[in-house]
C-alpha cells in the first residue's frame, strides 16, 4: 500500500498540529463543563473557553472577545446570523459562489419573504466584481451583503477589502463567509469592517471538527437560533441578553475548543503570513503541473496570489468521480470530487452537474505529496481506458 | 465562603467574570472565583470575592477594560449592601 496522501484540506484540515491532539485528550480526561458549576474543574473549563475566545480576538484583531460565539461548525454560525438577523421584507445581496451553507438558509428565508439577489462571478476567474456587488446593493434598499471570502470549489479570493466600509456608508450590513480563509489568510476584522463573520474551527484554523464561530460586531443584536440552558440566568425563561451566552445554548464542545485553542496558538506562533506563504509555495508546483498536462482544464485564478488552496480541474471527458475513485483505490490519495456542496459555483464556471476534481493541500502537505499527486494524474491521463460516459460507472 | 468585610463583584455573563478574573490576577490582586451567594441575584452563577481594601483598585482595573458594569456588594453583619 502506498503512503497515504491527504489533499482534502478544504473539507477539513489533516493532520492537525500535535498540540491539538494532546489538548483534546487532556480535556477529555479532566471532565467538567464550562459555565456549569463553580467547582475547580468547571472553572478551568470556563477559563479554557474564555482563553480560546481571547485568542480568536487576537488572531482576527477584534476589539472584544465576547463577540465571538462558538458554534458546532460554520454552517450553524451562518444559520444563526441569517435567521437571527433577517425578517420579511429584507433584501440580501450575495454571490454565485456560495456554499450550500449559505445558499440553503437563504432559500428557506426566501419562503419567509426575504429577497435574495445573487451576483454572478466571472466564469473564467471565478471572481465577483466589487462594482457589481455595489450596484446590486444600490438597486433597492438592502439589509445585508454576504460574500464568500474564498471559493471552496476553485479557490478564487473575492475582493472583500473595502466592501465593509462602503456598506456602512450605505447603511448595509456586511457579512463574510470565511470558511476557506480563516487561518489561511491574514484577516483583520477592524480593517475588513465586518458586521458578521462565520468560520469553521477545523479547516484553516487547524482545530477539531465540531468547532466553529460566528463573530458579531458590537451594536448588532441577533435573535437566538437555539434556546436552552446557558449555565446562568437560570431563574428566567428568557435567554440572557449578553453575548456570547445569549447565542450559545447547551453544553459547549469543550474537547473541541481545547483543540481549537491549541490550534490557534500554533497559528499565532507560526504566523498567518508564513502559513499563507507555505500555501502559495505548494500551489505554484501544483498549478504549474496541472497547467502543463494535456487534457486538463484548470478553473479559477491561475495566479497563486489571487487564490486559496482549493484547486479544481477536470481531465478530458473523465467523470471526476472516476478520477477520485482511482486516486483513492490505486494511489491512496484523498481528494474531493463532484459539486463540493456549491452547485451555484459550478454553474458559474460551467462544470455543473458533473463537478470537478478538487485538490486542496494544507500547511502540512509536502512538495513530494504534490509531485506524487501530479504523477498519479499523469498516469491516469495516459491510460485511455476510462469510461467515456460522464455518467457512467466503471 | 464570604466573610464579614468581604466584597463580592457580580457580572452579567460568565465571559465577563472570566475576563475580570484574568485582568485582576494579572494585577496580582487577591481575588477568588466563587458561586454567587443566594442573597444576591446575578445573570451569571459566578462571582469574584475580594477584601474591601482592594475595592478602589479593582474598580479601576475593571473600568480600564470595559467591565465597569459590575455590581460590587459588601457583606457586613451577615447582610449585603450594594456599593455605589
Amino acid at each position: 500500500m502506498k503512503k497515504p496522501i491527504y489533499l482534502d484540506n478544504a473539507a477539513t484540515s489533516h493532520p492537525k498540529p500535535e498540540a491539538v491532539y494532546r489538548a483534546v485528550d487532556d480535556v477529555l480526561r479532566k471532565g467538567a463543563s464550562a459555565g456549569r458549576g463553580g467547582h475547580q474543574q468547571a472553572l478551568s473549563a470556563a477559563r479554557l473557553v474564555f482563553e480560546t475566545r481571547e485568542l480568536l480576538a487576537e488572531l482576527f484583531n477584534a476589539a472584544d472577545s465576547e463577540r465571538f460565539v462558538f458554534t458546532a461548525n460554520a454552517t450553524t454560525a451562518i444559520n444563526q446570523a441569517l435567521f437571527g438577523l433577517l425578517a420579511a421584507g429584507d433584501r440580501v445581496v450575495t454571490t454565485s459562489l456560495e456554499h450550500n451553507a449559505v445558499t440553503r438558509p437563504l432559500r428557506a428565508l426566501q419562503d419567509r419573504g426575504i429577497e435574495v439577489v445573487k451576483v454572478v462571478a466571472d466564469p473564467v476567474s471565478g471572481i465577483v466584481s466589487a462594482d457589481a456587488l455595489k450596484e446590486a446593493c444600490l438597486a433597492a434598499r438592502t439589509r445585508l451583503l454576504l460574500v464568500n471570502h474564498c471559493s471552496n470549489v476553485y479557490g478564487a479570493m473575492q475582493p472583500v477589502e473595502g466592501l465593509g466600509g462602503w456598506c456602512h456608508q450605505h447603511d448595509i450590513l456586511f457579512m463574510v463567509d470565511g470558511s476557506q480563509s480563516a487561518g489561511s489568510f491574514p484577516i483583520d476584522f477592524q480593517t475588513l469592517a465586518v458586521d458578521l463573520f462565520a468560520a469553521p474551527g477545523h479547516k484553516g484554523l487547524l482545530g477539531p471538527q465540531g468547532t466553529g464561530f460566528l463573530y458579531v460586531a458590537e451594536s448588532l443584536e441577533l435573535t437566538p437560533l437555539i434556546y436552552g440552558g446557558t449555565g446562568a440566568n437560570s431563574h428566567s425563561d428568557l435567554p440572557p441578553e449578553e453575548l456570547p451566552e445569549r447565542l450559545e445554548c447547551g453544553t459547549l464542545n469543550l474537547p473541541g475548543l481545547a483543540g481549537l485553542k491549541a490550534a490557534i496558538e500554533f497559528i499565532i506562533d507560526v504566523g498567518v503570513m508564513q502559513i499563507r506563504q507555505r500555501e502559495i509555495d505548494l500551489l505554484k508546483p501544483l498549478l504549474r503541473g496541472l497547467q502543463q498536462m494535456a487534457g486538463v482544464i484548470l478553473y479559477g485564478p491561475a495566479d497563486p496570489l489571487l487564490r486559496g488552496a482549493a484547486v479544481s480541474f477536470t481531465l478530458r471527458d473523465y467523470d471526476p468521480a472516476e478520477i477520485g475513485f482511482i486516486l483513492d483505490q490505486e494511489e491512496n490519495i484523498s481528494v474531493r470530487v463532484g459539486l463540493q456542496c456549491a452547485p451555484d459555483a459550478h454553474r458559474t464556471i460551467g462544470t455543473y452537474p458533473q463537478g470537478t476534481i478538487r485538490v486542496s493541500p494544507g500547511y502540512f502537505t509536502s512538495e513530494t505529496d504534490i509531485e506524487r499527486f501530479l504523477q498519479a494524474i499523469r498516469r491516469i491521463a495516459q491510460r485511455g481506458d476510462h469510461d467515456d460516459s460522464t455518467t457512467g460507472v466503471r | 465562603m464570604v466573610d464579614d468585610g468581604d466584597c463580592v463583584a457580580i457580572f452579567h455573563s460568565i465571559h465577563r467574570v472570566m475576563k475580570a478574573e484574568k485582568v485582576l490576577k494579572a494585577e496580582k490582586l487577591a481575588v477568588l472565583l466563587i458561586p454567587v451567594p443566594r442573597q444576591l441575584s446575578s445573570d451569571c452563577g459566578l462571582a469574584i470575592r475580594f477584601p474591601l481594601s482592594l475595592r478602589n483598585k479593582i474598580v479601576e482595573v475593571l473600568t480600564d477594560v470595559g467591565l465597569e458594569g459590575a455590581e460590587i456588594w459588601h457583606k457586613q453583619d451577615g447582610t449585603y449592601s450594594l456599593i455605589p
